[in-house]
C-alpha cells in the first residue's frame, strides 16, 4: 500500500528520473514537508533511493556587484581609450587604483597592448567571465549547473578579490530503485480538503476522498466555561429557587453591629478580635435609636428577651466599627430587621472574610450560602428542610448532631455521608435564631437558619487538595475540569 | 476551640460503668462535640465554647453518667465550711475587683492529674476568662502558706518574690519584663499604678493575678491540700470558673471546703454550689421542637442532662447545676431537652410556607453577563478581593492585613485579571478570561460597593479593536444604548482607551493595557481589557 502522496512522488520520478526534493515539490504540487515525508516512507518500502550531493552556490561578492553596475576595470579602460584618452597618464587619472588591474587584464585577455607610453586596442570580444557575472546578477548559480567554459570563468573570477562567493550546500536527490521502477501506479484524482470549488464543479463525483487516519492525534479544544465554584453556586441557587426561596444580597463591608451585635455576639467575643476579623478604618452609622436600645438591652441584661444577657457594658462605638463581614448571617439579620415579623423564605450566597493566612487549607476569603425560614415553624421543620435541601444537592444520607453558634439555639451540625470516601463529613450548620437575636427586631416567630461554606464542598466535588486552586487557578484546570 | 484529651481508662473509672470505647466515640457527639481523633489510650474531643463544664474528663464523665442513664438528675456535691479567711483590700476595685476561692482537702495527685488540671485552667482562661482578662485561676499547695490571706495591690517595684518556674526573686515589674507569662499577659495590668497580689499572713506571695503564682505554693505530687484563688473583672464568671474547677475536684473524691471572703462592705462564702432555679414552659418546649411531650417527659429528659426537674403540669421547675454557664434563656433548656431526646430520634417534618422562588436582580443580570462572556469564549475566573493594587482609586484599607499583598479590598476587576494572567503567562495563548464580581472603593468619603464585569485578552496581537468588537457586541446583546468616547482611563495606553457612556453617564471603559502596568504584572504580551459597572446597566 502506498499513500496518495507517495504515488505522486513515484509518478514524478518516473518523469524526472532523478530529482531534488524541491523539484519534486514543484512537480507534485505538494509542500516540501509532505514530499520529505513521502520520500521517507518510500525509502522504508525500498521504492526509492536517495543520494546526498554536495554542491556550491555561487553568488556575487561586494566587488562583483560593483563590476556588474559599472563594468570590469579593463572594459572601462577600453571605453576611455576608444574616446581618445589613450596615454598612461590620462588613464591613470581616470582609473586611479584600478589602472594596474585594468592594464593587466587588457593584456591577458589580448584586448590591448602598451606601445610608447600609449595603449593600443587590439580587438574586443565578450569573455566567459563577463557572461558569468551577468548570469550571477540575475540569480545565484550552482556550481554543478555550470558549463566547462563557465567553470573556467569562475576560476578566473575567483582570483579577482571579492567578486564571487561560494557556499557549500548539500541536497538530496531521489531516484527510483529497480523495485520502484516496476511498481505500477496510476495517477488518480484524490480529494484532500473538500473545497467549495470541488462541490460546485461536481469533481467530487468522479474523485476519491483521501482516507484520513482517524486516530491521528489532535489537540483538543476546550469550550469556555463558568468557574467550577460558580457552577456549584448555580447548583445551590437552583435548589433554593426550586424550594421557593427568594434570593437576597448584602454588603461585604459591614458594621460590627450587623455582623455581630445584632446576632447577640458579645463585644468581647474572641471572634471579634483583630486576629480573627478584618477591620477597616471606618465607622458606620447605626440604625434608629429604638433598635439600638433593644440590642443593647439583650446584651446587657437580656430583659427584653427574658434572658440573662451577657451582663457587660455594651458600647455603641464597638458596634459602629467597620469590618469585612465574617458570615452571610449579617445579610440575613439585615433583611429580618427590614421585614419584621412576617413569614419569609430567603437565601443568600456570598463572599465572607476571616483573618486566615493563605495556605493549601485556608484562605482569608471564601463563600457561604445561607437559607432562612420565618414562620410558625419548629426544630423538626428545620430538620425536614435540611433533609430536602441536602437531598436536592445530591446528598441522600445525612445526620444531625448538636452544635453551638452564639446566635442559634437549638443548634446543629449536618454531617454528610460520602460514599466514595466511606466517611461522614461535616458540611454545614443550622439552628433556630435565639430570642435575643429576634426580639430586638420585633420578630416573634421562630427563624430557622442554616448555612454552609462552599469551598470545602467544591474541593470535595472537584477532588482538590489545595483550596488556592479555586482562586489562583491554573487555566488548564479551568479548561479541563469536567462539568459534571 | 478547645480539644480535650480524654483518657479512656480514667473516664471509665469516673463513669463507674463498663461502657466500651466504641460506644463512647459513637455517642459522645450526640451530646454536642466533635471527635477529633483517638488512639489506644485517649480520645480527643472538641467541645463548644458554651460548655466549659465539659473541658475536663471529670466534667465529661458527669455528663455521660446521666446521658447514658447510669445516674439521673442533679449531682449533689458535699461542701463543708472552713474558717479560712481571705480579706479583700478596696484598692483592688480599680484593677481587678473580684476574688473567690476554695480550700480542698484529701487531695491525691499524680503527674497525669497535675497536667490535666493545668490544661483545664488554661481552657477556662480561654473560654470564660478571655485569655485571663476576665478570669484568672491560681492553684496552690495550701500547706506552704498560712491564712488569713490578703488580696491587695502593690506598687510594681515594692516587693520581691520568686515567681513560678524561676529561682530568683523578682519585683512585679521585673516579672512583666522577664517572665514568659509576664510578657504574655502583662498587658492586662501594665497600665495600672499598682498590680494585684495575694499575700498570706506572713507576707508570702501566693499569686500575682492574672500573671503568675509564687514558686512557694507550687502544686506537686506531694500536695495534699489545695487552695484555689480566682480573680477577675466579672463576679458571675469568677464564680462559674470556681464551680467548674471545684466540682471537678469533688468528682475525684477530694473534699471541697468554702472559704470566707471579706470585702470592705460584705462577707461571702465561696464556692456556692446551689443550683439556679428556672421555669420551663412545656408548651413552649413543644412549640419550638415540634413535639408533644408531657411535663413528666420534659422533666425526665432534663434529668438525663444533669438537671433536677419537677413537673408542674404546664411547666417544669428546673434546677440548673452550678457549673452550667450557658443557660441564658428557656430556649437553652429546650435545646437540652432536644439533645436528651436525641436529634436522631426527631422525625423531620416539612413546613407549609408557600412561597415562590425569586432571583435577586443584580445576581440575575450577573448570570446573564456570565453567559454572554462564555459565548465570547472567555473563561470565568475567581480572584481574591484582598489585594494591594488600588489601581488609582481610593481603596478601603484593612487595618490588620495578613500580608503586604493583601492590604486593601480591590477597587477594580482588571488587576485581579492581570494577576491571573501573571500566574498563567506561560500557558497557551490567547488567554481570554473574565470575572463578574464586587469591587469596593471610597468616593466622596463614602464606601461604595459595586458589581462589575471585567475581561482581558492576552496574546501577541491583542489590541484595541479586538476588545472593542467584544464590548460593542456585549452591550448590544444586553440591549443597552451606548456611546463610546475617547478617554484616558487609568492603566491604559494613552489614546488607546475609551469610556462607555449611557445617557451621559460613564459606566465602563476598555482599551489596551499600558506597558508599565504589564511590566508590573510581569507580562510580556499585549493585553486588551474592559470593565463595566453592572449596577449601572440595571
Amino acid at each position: 500500500m502506498i499513500s496518495s502522496n507517495e504515488k505522486k512522488v513515484v509518478l514524478a520520478l518516473k518523469k524526472l528520473k532523478r530529482a531534488s526534493i524541491k523539484e519534486l515539490a514543484k512537480e507534485t504540487n505538494l509542500k516540501e514537508d509532505a514530499v520529505n515525508k513521502a520520500v521517507y516512507y518510500l525509502i522504508t518500502k525500498g521504492l526509492v533511493s536517495v543520494e546526498k550531493k554536495v554542491d556550491r552556490i555561487i553568488s556575487l561578492g561586494e566587488e562583483g556587484k560593483r563590476y556588474v553596475k559599472i563594468g570590469l576595470p579593463e572594459n572601462r579602460a577600453l571605453k576611455y581609450i576608444k574616446s581618445g584618452l589613450n596615454t598612461i597618464k590620462e588613464l591613470k587619472e581616470k582609473l586611479g587604483d584600478e589602472f594596474n588591474i585594468a592594464v593587466a587584464w587588457l593584456r591577458k585577455k589580448g584586448f590591448a597592448e602598451i606601445k610608447n607610453g600609449r595603449i593600443e586596442i587590439k580587438g574586443y570580444r565578450e569573455t566567459p567571465d563577463e557572461k558569468l557575472l551577468k548570469m550571477l546578477s540575475e540569480r545565484d548559480l550552482k556550481e554543478s549547473e555550470l558549463t566547462e567554459e563557465l567553470r573556467d570563468a569562475l576560476k578566473m573570477l575567483k582570483k579577482r578579490g571579492d567578486v564571487v562567493r561560494l557556499k557549500e550546500v548539500s541536497e538530496l536527490f531521489v531516484e527510483l530503485t529497480e523495485k520502484g521502477k516496476k511498481i505500477k501506479v496510476e495517477a488518480e484524482e484524490e480529494i484532500g480538503i473538500l473545497t467549495p470549488e470541488i462541490l460546485r464543479s461536481g469533481l467530487w463525483r468522479k474523485a476519491k476522498f483521501r482516507r484520513y487516519d482517524v486516530k491521528a492525534k489532535v489537540k483538543p479544544l476546550y469550550p469556555a466555561k463558568l468557574h467550577p465554584l460558580r457552577r456549584l453556586i448555580e447548583e445551590i441557587r437552583e435548589v433554593f429557587l426550586q424550594m421557593g426561596f427568594e434570593e437576597i444580597r448584602g454588603p461585604l463591608i459591614e458594621s460590627g453591629f450587623w455582623n455581630f451585635d445584632a446576632l447577640f455576639v458579645p463585644q468581647d467575643h474572641p471572634a471579634r478580635e483583630m486576629q480573627d476579623t478584618f477591620y477597616i478604618d471606618a465607622e458606620f452609622d447605626l440604625p434608629e435609636k429604638e433598635i439600638i436600645e433593644r440590642v443593647k438591652n439583650v446584651h446587657e441584661s437580656g430583659e427584653l428577651a427574658n434572658s440573662i444577657g451577657w451582663r457587660y457594658k455594651w458600647k455603641e462605638s464597638v458596634a459602629r466599627q467597620g469590618l469585612l463581614r465574617t458570615h452571610t448571617t449579617a445579610t440575613t439579620i439585615r433583611y429580618l430587621a427590614k421585614i419584621g415579623n412576617r413569614e419569609a423564605k430567603v437565601f443568600s450566597i456570598g463572599r465572607v472574610f476571616r483573618k486566615e493566612k493563605i495556605t493549601f487549607k485556608h484562605l482569608p476569603e471564601f463563600h457561604q450560602c445561607e437559607g432562612i425560614v420565618v414562620g410558625k415553624v419548629t426544630f423538626r421543620d428545620l430538620l425536614g428542610i435540611l433533609k430536602e435541601f441536602y437531598k436536592k444537592m445530591g446528598f441522600e444520607k445525612i445526620r444531625f448532631r448538636p452544635s453551638y453558634f452564639p446566635y442559634t439555639e437549638p443548634s446543629l451540625e449536618v454531617d454528610v455521608y460520602f460514599e466514595e470516601k466511606e466517611t461522614w463529613l461535616e458540611l454545614g450548620g443550622a439552628g433556630i435564631f435565639r430570642p435575643e437575636v429576634t426580639k430586638p427586631f420585633g420578630i416573634d416567630m421562630p427563624v430557622l437558619a442554616w448555612g454552609l461554606g462552599l469551598e470545602r464542598l467544591a474541593m470535595l466535588k472537584y477532588g482538590l487538595n489545595d483550596i488556592r486552586q479555586l482562586y489562583m487557578s491554573d487555566i488548564d484546570w479551568l479548561k479541563k475540569a469536567p462539568l459534571i | 476551640m478547645p480539644v480535650i484529651k480524654v483518657n479512656y481508662r480514667d473516664l471509665k473509672s469516673l463513669l463507674g460503668a463498663d461502657i466500651s470505647r466504641e460506644e463512647i466515640i459513637e455517642r459522645l457527639p450526640m451530646l454536642g462535640c466533635d471527635i477529633e481523633g483517638y488512639d489506644e489510650e485517649n480520645i480527643y474531643v472538641e467541645f463548644f465554647p458554651n460548655r466549659p463544664d465539659l473541658y475536663s474528663v471529670e466534667g465529661i464523665a458527669r455528663a455521660l453518667r446521666t446521658f447514658f442513664g447510669i445516674e439521673k438528675g442533679l449531682k449533689n456535691y458535699e461542701l463543708k465550711d472552713s474558717d479560712i479567711v481571705l480579706k479583700v483590700d478596696k484598692k483592688v476595685k480599680k484593677v481587678r475587683p473580684y476574688i473567690v476561692g476554695a480550700y480542698v482537702k484529701n487531695v491525691e495527685l499524680n503527674d497525669y492529674l497535675i497536667e490535666a488540671y493545668m490544661e483545664l485552667q488554661e481552657k477556662l482562661h480561654w473560654a470564660l476568662g478571655r485569655d485571663r482578662k476576665k478570669v484568672a485561676i491560681g492553684l496552690h499547695d495550701f500547706s506552704k502558706v498560712d491564712p488569713p490571706f490578703l488580696y491587695t495591690t502593690v506598687e510594681p517595684s515594692a516587693i520581691k518574690f520568686v515567681p513560678l518556674g524561676m529561682s530568683e526573686e523578682l519585683t512585679p515589674k521585673e516579672i512583666l519584663e522577664k517572665h514568659e507569662k509576664g510578657r504574655e499577659y502583662g498587658h492586662i495590668i501594665k497600665d495600672f499604678e499598682e498590680y494585684p497580689i495575694i499575700f498570706d499572713k506572713n507576707g508570702n506571695v501566693l499569686s500575682m493575678p492574672p500573671i503568675i503564682n509564687g514558686e512557694l505554693t507550687r502544686v506537686t505530687e506531694n500536695t495534699k491540700e489545695l487552695f484555689i484563688d480566682i480573680t477577675g473583672t466579672d463576679f458571675i464568671l469568677v464564680n462559674q470558673a470556681l464551680n467548674i474547677l471545684a466540682t471537678a475536684f469533688a468528682e475525684r473524691g477530694f473534699e471541697v471546703y468554702t472559704i470566707n471572703i471579706e470585702y470592705e462592705d460584705r462577707k461571702i462564702k465561696t464556692p456556692n454550689f446551689k443550683p439556679d432555679k428556672k421555669i420551663l414552659s412545656v408548651d413552649y418546649t413543644n412549640k419550638m421542637l415540634g413535639l408533644s411531650l408531657t411535663s413528666e417527659e420534659v422533666a425526665e429528659l432534663l434529668k438525663k442532662m444533669g438537671y433536677n426537674a419537677e413537673e408542674k403540669h404546664s411547666y417544669v421547675e428546673v434546677y440548673v447545676p452550678c457549673y452550667r454557664v450557658d443557660i441564658f434563656h428557656e430556649i437553652d433548656l429546650v435545646e437540652d431537652v432536644a439533645i436528651a431526646y436525641g436529634y436522631e430520634n426527631l422525625i423531620p417534618t416539612l413546613p407549609s410556607i408557600n412561597t415562590v422562588g425569586k432571583k435577586e436582580k443584580l445576581e440575575k443580570i450577573s448570570e446573564k453577563i456570565r453567559q454572554l462572556m462564555i459565548g465570547f469564549g472567555f473563561f470565568e475566573v475567581y480572584s481574591l478581593m484582598l489585594t494591594s493594587d488600588s489601581f488609582n482609586k481610593k481603596a478601603v484599607k484593612i487595618r490588620n492585613p495578613i500580608s503586604e499583598e493583601h492590604t486593601i479590598v480591590r477597587t477594580s476587576i482588571i488587576p485581579s485579571l492581570l494577576n491571573f494572567l501573571k500566574i498563567n503567562k506561560h500557558k497557551e495563548m490567547p488567554l481570554k478570561i473574565f470575572e463578574v464580581g464586587d469591587v469596593v472603593y471610597i468616593e466622596d468619603s463614602k464606601i461604595v460597593e459595586r458589581r462589575r464585569a471585567g475581561a482581558c485578552i492576552m496574546h501577541s496581537r491583542a489590541n484595541f479593536n479586538e476588545i472593542k468588537e467584544i464590548v460593542e457586541g456585549f452591550l448590544t446583546s444586553l440591549g443597552i444604548k451606548y456611546e463610546i468616547e475617547e478617554c484616558n482611563a487609568y492603566g491604559f495606553i494613552e489614546g488607546r482607551s475609551a469610556c462607555i457612556l449611557s445617557n451621559g453617564k460613564n459606566f465602563g471603559y476598555f482599551g489596551e493595557i499600558s506597558p508599565d502596568i504589564l511590566e508590573k504584572y510581569e507580562l510580556s504580551y499585549p493585553v486588551a481589557a474592559f470593565e463595566i459597572d453592572i449596577g449601572e446597566i440595571l
